[in-house]
């Protein structure tokens, strides 16, 4: 953490080495990220070089008392809602209070079968996979940030700039909807 | 223990269970039900978190670094660049001497020879180039007179009033020129 304080000051005085390994420490975790979010690999390394570079001209703008992986990932994200509108996808915002939002989370639970004595992890694997390109980006996202990037409901509250309690709420409806298609389709 | 909720099961699978977690464990060991839902739940996690990681090419950090820093030649660059350039120059002209035989000095002579002559030449094109335009500019100069003259003259005979007229013609016509110049010939449309 301190090293990666030290290495965004040296950047700012100008060192380019230290940003080029800012850019090898998260460069594999935003690619993922945007991988997930765009629909071929050439496009996400376009938006992740884009993505960095923005970081690097906004980054005198950074504020030191935030983790700098959120605030990349913000910049990150935001460049995904510029994309999702351009291609005019859902970009609905997730603080948006649907009114079923409470309903599934906190029924009992109704499952029928056993996914564990089935199929194989891998095989459930490939069905997540399938089913994370045809949700909406901003389900997607969420899912991914916490599945996939493994940030906490905390971090993914700040890079989303939502309260956690919804953040919480939406993920688990998308692990739920997630679990219900899997069962449906398995 | 009542059943769990599904909110409670992803709490407990995210080890946020509000309350006691040995309290959870000994209702899903003894609930069929929540056992299964649970079982369930954790495999579709374990199975996210196993989903593929992306890796970026090798050189991409190198890459955008380049980007966002354009490499600039040094003053080190550019002397080595001009010096390898000379030594070249050297190396052929000594390469040309060894292969004809000719003796330094004789190459220098033959060389300021050709220069003189080259700058002979030039000079005498630029002479009659000179003399061209001189000859062009009083030509057209004569023109313009002649044209002054005949003009004032049939001004003369001509009222104010057709004068004006005969201008506004002109540039009418000028103008409608230009127009169809510019529409059938730069723009490329068709005649």
């Amino acid at each position: 953490m301190n090293d990666e304080k030290e290495l965004i000051r040296r950047t700012l005085q100008g060192e380019k080495e230290a940003f080029e390994m800012l850019i090898t420490k998260y460069q594999n975790s935003l690619l993922t990220y945007i991988s997930r979010m765009t629909s071929s690999r050439e496009m996400a390394l376009d938006f992740t070089q884009d993505v960095f570079i923005k970081t690097y001209t906004n980054l005198h703008t950074y504020r030191p008392q935030f983790k700098f992986s959120t605030w990349l990932f913000k910049i990150a994200s935001n460049t995904m809602i510029d994309y999702w509108r351009k291609k005019k996808l859902d970009t609905f915002s997730i603080d948006q209070r649907h009114k079923d939002d409470d309903r599934p989370q906190f029924q009992l639970p109704d499952d029928k079968i056993s996914i564990e004595n089935k199929y194989e992890l891998f095989q459930i694997r490939e069905r997540i996979e399938d089913l994370l390109d045809i949700l909406p980006p901003s389900h997607r996202e969420l899912f991914v940030l916490r599945h996939v990037n493994e940030f906490s409901y905390d971090e993914i509250a700040e890079i989303k700039n939502i309260p956690v309690g919804t953040v919480k709420n939406r993920v688990f409806q998308i692990k739920e909807l997630i679990r219900k298609k899997l069962e449906k389709k398995l | 223990m009542n059943c769990l909720t599904t909110k409670e099961i992803y709490l407990y699978l995210d080890d946020k269970f509000p309350g006691h977690r040995d309290d959870v464990e000994a209702h899903i060991s003894s609930c069929a039900q929540c056992s299964l839902a649970v079982a369930n739940r954790r495999q579709v996690l374990r199975a996210s978190k196993s989903l593929p990681k992306e890796t970026a090419p090798a050189g991409f950090a190198r890459q955008i670094i380049n980007f966002l820093f354009p490499a600039r030649a040094r003053l080190k660059d550019v002397v080595l660049a001009l010096s390898a350039g000379f030594l070249s120059f050297v190396f052929i002209i000594f390469a040309y001497l060894a292969f004809t035989g000719k003796s330094l000095a004789g190459f220098f002579l033959t060389l300021s020879q050709t220069l003189l002559e080259a700058v002979q030449t030039a000079s005498l094109v630029t002479v009659k180039t000179f003399k061209l335009f001189a000859v062009g500019f009083r030509v057209v100069r004569q023109l313009f007179t002649l044209a002054f003259h005949e003009i004032s003259r049939l001004a003369s005979f001509i009222s104010t009033e057709v004068q004006i007229l005969l201008v506004t013609i002109s540039i009418l016509g000028f103008l409608t020129l230009f127009y169809l110049l510019r529409k059938f010939v730069w723009a490329g449309g068709k005649a």
